[in-house]
């Protein structure tokens, strides 16, 4: 981490911002273009329309930072403009693409399906593959989950928002946001159940 | 114990897996799952698939995004200072930016923190503008002390706030060479002591007309003749002739102190509003807000913030509509234009549109 910056809020480090301090933008996003660049991945399934998307909602944010007026938190406001760029973009797809277990597992297609990778469940195989395996196969179980389940369990996984603040994020009250968030958690837990045992054996 | 009697606890169980639960609700929280198999299998279930969830693979935004945005904001950056330079009477060259601040420790860090919030600045605000309204208002109208209610919700198209009725037109002026408002001696005393005068209903400057305004949903706005307002033209400051021919407006003399935060408040309502996801309602008060105040700096970007919300509503006619007036302001017109092509585009997908919006919204 970048020394100097620890502490300062994310409200803070734009308000410097829209007093001319380009260092302060930097921290800004240097903490949250993964999980934010994730957060859109995974919502819209397409690596290069999340770059571009990604893109988009970190301009929008140096665009409009001057109007921001801190009624909310940053990370709200981002991950809003952000769910609406992705909402949008879903809206302009006339077919969603849907991954279903005999669908390719990799945008590159290596011919390889969660099918193969369950009957591959052997004593024999490669660790390392497994957990590549594994998290094949927990991309494809978030893929699986409905939109409005997955878009609260990438906001609190990925960017470890509070339920208060994803509930200000997506519109509804927080104990939806946290009924979203156990359905999500227990649709995963039973879709990857055979991997449970493997998972907790790998490393962090 | 039946899973109908767990019901109250199943959020409970979320908190705890998340290490989040509420001191005062953990004692209960674990009693009951001390006497309940349903609720301790289900908080087992959560922590497999919580711990399962740490292994979703992280992905970095490509170098060339990244990138670009630095770039942006260095642009960016440059403006503010650039502005903040221009607004200082001096002209003298902006200060460098300020050190990373340094964390104040001891028993004074919450009261630093306290100071430095937005809540305390939304906080200051309004303190500041019902000041300005208890302290304005009776001076211009002569009226009872009592500050009229400042940020009231209109009521409609028709109806403007009591705190942005126009104060009656003679009972004050403007001194040309200054700007200043004068309360007026005696003119306008009769009526002071009857009937309140109705007040002369400002007209609006000129709009351009709607593009594509044909359908009876659309707002109807009165639009005069004539060519529309230069979008600088609120931000310049104003020969004094026009500070003359502005005595009479509905929202008296913007040189006037602090006349500019009402509006704001008000705009500020409408986002709230859209924000909470109440997007009829922010419609109605951007609709109004825009009718009101069609020469104040925010118009356009309110514009554009309306026509996401008649977007958001479904209501494209209307959104396209208020893009199109949008457009013809400078400072929004690459904007306004994108999203006009981003939303003739949404309507190319009608079947997608009616489903996710009704997953999300």
């Amino acid at each position: 981490m970048k020394p100097g910056w620890d502490g300062t809020s994310d409200e803070e480090l734009l308000r410097r911002f829209s007093e001319g301090d380009a260092r302060a933008f930097e921290e800004l996003v240097r903490r949250h273009q993964r999980p934010l660049h994730n957060f859109v991945l995974r919502s819209v399934r397409d690596p290069e329309r999340a770059a571009e998307l990604t893109q988009e909602t970190l301009l929008r944010v140096v665009q409009r930072s001057g109007e921001f007026l801190g009624a909310s938190k940053v990370t709200t406001w981002m991950y809003t403009i952000a769910r609406n760029l992705c909402i949008d973009h879903g809206r302009r797809m006339l077919v969603r693409r849907h991954r279903s277990l005999d669908a390719p597992l990799k945008a590159e297609g290596d011919g390889s399906t969660l099918l193969d990778g369950v009957a591959a469940d052997t004593p024999a195989a490669d660790r390392r593959a497994m957990g590549q395996l594994l998290r094949e196969r927990l991309v494809a179980a978030v893929d699986e989950l409905p939109d409005e389940q997955r878009e609260v369990f990438l906001l609190r996984e990925l960017e470890h928002l509070p339920f208060r603040d994803i509930a200000e994020i997506v519109g509804v009250p927080e104990n939806t946001v946290k009924s979203r968030m156990r359905y999500a958690l227990e649709r995963l837990q039973r879709a990857l159940a055979d991997f449970e045992d493997f998972a907790k054996e790998l490393p962090g | 114990m039946s899973a109908a009697d767990c019901e109250r606890w199943e959020n409970h169980l979320l908190d705890l897996a998340y290490g989040e639960v509420e001191p005062r609700d953990e004692a209960d929280v674990r009693g009951h799952l001390g006497g309940c198999d349903h609720c301790r299998a289900a908080l087992a279930r959560l922590e497999r698939g919580r711990s399962l969830a740490r292994d979703l693979p992280h992905e970095e935004p490509p170098g060339e995004v990244v990138s670009a945005v630095l770039r942006a904001a260095r642009d960016k950056a440059h403006e503010f200072a650039a502005t903040r330079h221009a607004e200082r009477p001096d002209g003298s060259p902006p200060a460098p930016p300020l050190p990373p601040p340094v964390p104040v420790a001891g028993p004074w860090r919450w009261l630093v923190a306290l100071a430095t919030s937005p809540q305390f600045a939304m906080v200051s605000l309004l303190v500041l503008t019902v000041g300005v309204g208890l302290w304005w208002f009776p001076a211009v109208t002569g009226g009872p002390t009592a500050a009229p209610p400042l940020l009231a919700e209109p009521g409609g198209p028709d109806e403007r706030p009591e705190a942005l009725a126009p104060a009656e037109p003679l009972r004050f002026d403007v001194d040309p060479r200054t700007g200043r408002v004068e309360a007026r001696a005696e003119a306008g005393s009769a009526e002071r002591t009857g009937r309140p005068v109705e007040p002369a209903r400002r007209t609006p400057p000129p709009e351009p007309p709607a593009v594509g305004g044909t359908s009876p949903e659309e707002p109807v706005l009165a639009e005069p003749p004539g060519d529309p307002p230069a979008e600088d033209e609120a931000l310049a400051p104003r020969a004094p002739e026009d500070v003359v021919a502005a005595a009479g407006d509905e929202v008296a003399p913007p040189e006037m102190d602090g006349a500019a935060l009402l509006p704001a408040a008000l705009l500020e309502q409408a986002r709230a509003l859209a924000r909470a996801g109440r997007q009829r309602e922010a419609a109605a008060r951007y609709e109004a807000w825009i009718e009101r105040h069609p020469a104040v700096a925010e118009a356009p970007r309110a514009m554009l913030e309306l026509a996401d919300t008649y977007r958001r509503l479904g209501q494209l006619d209307r959104a396209r509509s208020w893009l199109d007036r949008a457009a013809e302001h400078r400072s929004v017109e690459r904007e306004a234009r994108r999203e006009r092509v981003r939303l003739d585009t949404i309507e190319a997908a009608p079947a997608r549109a009616d489903r996710t919006s009704a997953t999300f919204e």
